[in-house]
């Protein structure tokens, strides 16, 4: 097997056994969903309208939580040095990393971003299409909570300051997959283009954030 | 990283030069800036005499801007050669890029509440300086909680990069975004609105701020190496008297 | 500690090579904390390096294994530098260890003897001249800090590269794990390997140059 996929295989191992695996996000995803309708008022039309942004929002919100712990635990037992000399381009090792973590950890998102939109009242159509867009959105959101965790890997009580360098970052994906669900249920005729481009963003941070992540990994080893 | 600030005659001669000159350019500048914006241009016949704050305040955009620009560059300049005098620059710069912001938001509400009715309007512009702010403090923020000085210089700097391409795609994306309600645009900086009346204070003004900011920079620069100098002398008495303690015991 | 001998699985021929260290220059900070810095390991040495907290030792070898850049200076090993052949000549043990807290002696160090490009096979044999077989299936959160840095040990010597960078191998051991640790860093002496220890104890290592980082500045 070839190292990168032993190094994925592994993430995926560690994050689905370790500290809750994909029950971290997927809890505090099904918490924010169950919060917000009781913070701004149960009117149907309302709901229905922002379900599109709040499950965007939420979702976002979900993938920062245990962005500290990614690059965070390897800085601090020493795995992050082994992984420097193993000889594995760093760029490509990061991006196994980062998918190996989110491939075990965030598979629920679309799920419970289509059952969130669907208790919200919106149709089904137009839901899918939001769960889609998440689906789109979990490359660049992970990726991106990947380069904020390395930049920040081993400061203590780093949650704040991950949250800080990443949400600038996620704006673009946000605007994006949270107006492919809006488009969809204004019948706008800009879900497609959204969607479009929240693959787009994905895909871009795909090629460009291994780079930012494997720079900042060495940076914060010297 | 050590060399530059052990001795810095370069800098110093060239901020001798610089410092007074560029000081002494921007009060001439704000003076005749404010003059022309405040006193010697006429009211806009749309909005009156509220225009007068756009000379603050589209000046201090600008500036925002500028400045992260500036940042990226110095943040590229240390990345790729190393020189300690970048990354001071960057330093230096990211605090006052964020006044900025804050000033050019506070104004920008200040402007819109006579048009708009409100303290507040998610446009693009106002939306993307406000993703701006953040950024500068997300920079500020990780420099401050990296204790070791070459990791907080070289992490920003990766950072910074990152920023500067990010803020290309924010600024798209938030067009992108706003697009679906645009309203009639009233603040528009370029096209037939804007008048040679208009066109002077502004132009004095932005170029009031850049030799303001240029003048801030490099005197925060100087005191950053004759902070830093300080700070290996000390270092450096430190280590000796340690040395002298363990050669007598 | 008892009189066996112990056995060490036969493991591919290594390729060792010298390690050159000529005028390496260290700073933290603004601080030098090593300056003109030469030091040479030919295959089969053993490098000690000692000094109290704070004079470079870790970051000493941290600039070896390429992980600082240094202000001035080279490491190379043989006839190469240190960027292009760090990952085939270094085996690296850092202050930790390296394991996570949720997986096995057996996950990991299969794991890393993949990263190695080495077969799993010893394995077992170093874990037993390790006195620690027996908990091959203990998660690693459930051992003690000394059979941790035995089960890093292992995978140091797993790794089977030529060059070994320990920092404070012995930390976490007692006298059986010191023993134990000598016994394996003299096979490795023997197969042509060297090593090079940062540590404040007292190491027994036979024929070892001993270098105190205090008198370096």
């Amino acid at each position: 097997m070839s190292p990168l996929a032993s190094i994925f295989i592994r993430e995926a191992r560690l994050a689905w056994a370790g500290g809750g695996g994909a029950a971290g996000p997927a809890a505090f995803f099904l918490a924010a969903i169950t919060l917000a309708p009781l913070a701004i008022g149960p009117a149907p039309d309302l709901l229905a309208a922002i379900a599109a942004g709040i499950m965007s929002f939420a979702a976002l919100l979900s993938v920062l939580q245990s962005a500290d712990r990614l690059f965070g635990d390897d800085h601090g037992d020493g795995t992050a040095e082994l992984y420097l000399l193993s000889g594995v381009t760093p760029v490509w090792l990061v991006l196994a990393k980062v998918m190996g973590q989110a491939a075990a950890t965030l598979w629920p998102m679309p799920a419970i971003g289509l059952v969130g939109a669907l208790m919200y009242g919106v149709p089904i159509g137009p839901a899918l299409v939001g769960a889609l867009a998440l689906l789109a959105a979990i490359p660049a959101l992970a990726l991106i909570a990947g380069f904020a965790g390395a930049l920040a890997a081993g400061i203590r009580r780093s949650g704040l300051l991950i949250a800080l360098i990443a949400t600038p970052m996620m704006v673009p994906v946000l605007i994006f997959a949270a107006g492919a669900g809006r488009s969809a249920f204004d019948g706008d005729e800009r879900a497609l283009a959204n969607l479009m481009l929240t693959l787009a963003v994905s895909l871009g941070t795909t090629a460009l954030a291994p780079f930012g992540i494997a720079a900042a990994l060495r940076s914060r080893l010297g | 990283m050590l060399s530059y600030f052990s001795n810095p005659q370069r800098f110093d001669q060239l901020a001798r030069v610089l410092i007074p000159l560029f000081g002494g350019l921007a009060l001439i500048l704000l003076g005749v800036g404010v003059w022309l914006s405040f006193f010697a241009s006429p009211p806009d016949y749309q909005q009156g005499e509220t225009i007068r704050i756009m000379y603050v305040h589209v000046p201090a955009a600008y500036m925002a801007m500028a400045l992260y620009a500036a940042l990226a560059v110095a943040s590229f300049v240390y990345f790729v050669w190393r020189h300690a005098l970048a990354d001071a620059a960057a330093e230096v710069i990211a605090p006052l890029g964020a006044v900025f912001t804050i000033l050019a938001l506070f104004t920008g509400s200040l402007w819109g509440k006579p048009m708009w009715g409100t303290w507040w309007e998610w446009d693009a512009r106002m939306t993307s300086v406000l993703v701006l702010l953040l950024v500068y403090l997300g920079y500020m923020a990780l420099r401050a909680a990296l204790e070791d000085a070459q990791q907080a210089a070289r992490t920003g700097a990766i950072l910074a990069m990152a920023g500067i391409i990010n803020l290309v795609i924010v600024k798209f994306s938030v067009d992108w975004w706003s697009s679906l309600h645009q309203p009639a645009s009233v603040i528009r900086f370029d096209g037939p609105t804007i008048h040679a009346s208009q066109l002077w204070p502004l132009a004095v003004m932005a170029v009031a701020y850049t030799f303001l900011a240029g003048w801030l920079v490099l005197y925060r620069l100087r005191s950053q190496a004759l902070r830093r100098r300080a700070r290996t002398l000390q270092r450096q008495r430190e280590q000796v008297a340690r040395q002298l303690e363990e050669a007598v015991s | 500690m008892s009189n066996e001998t112990l056995i060490f699985p036969d493991m591919p021929a290594l390729s060792p090579e010298t390690l050159r260290v000529s005028g390496l220059e260290l700073a933290r900070g603004e601080l030098t904390l090593v300056r003109d810095f030469d030091l040479e390991v030919a295959p089969g040495q053993a490098v000690l390096m000692s000094g109290p907290n704070g004079t470079g030792k870790t970051t000493l070898l941290r600039a070896i294994a390429g992980f600082i850049r240094p202000e001035a200076g080279k490491v190379r090993f043989g006839e190469q530098s240190v960027a292009t052949a760090a990952p085939d000549m270094l085996a690296w043990l850092g202050h930790a260890d390296g394991l996570k807290p949720g997986e096995t002696p057996r996950q990991a160090l299969r794991f890393w003897a993949e990263m190695a490009g080495q077969p799993s096979r010893p394995v077992l044999p170093l874990m037993r001249a390790m006195a620690i077989e027996s908990l091959i299936d203990r998660p690693v959160a459930r051992l003690s800090r000394g059979q941790q840095r035995r089960t890093a040990m292992v995978r140091v010597a797993l790794a089977n590269r030529p060059i070994w960078l320990l920092d404070e191998p012995a930390g976490p051991l007692d006298g059986g794990g010191r023993a134990r640790l000598a016994e394996l860093v003299a096979w490795h002496r023997s197969r042509g390997g060297s090593v090079i220890a940062a540590t404040h104890q007292l190491l027994d290592w036979p024929d070892a140059i001993r270098i105190d980082l205090g008198a370096h500045r």
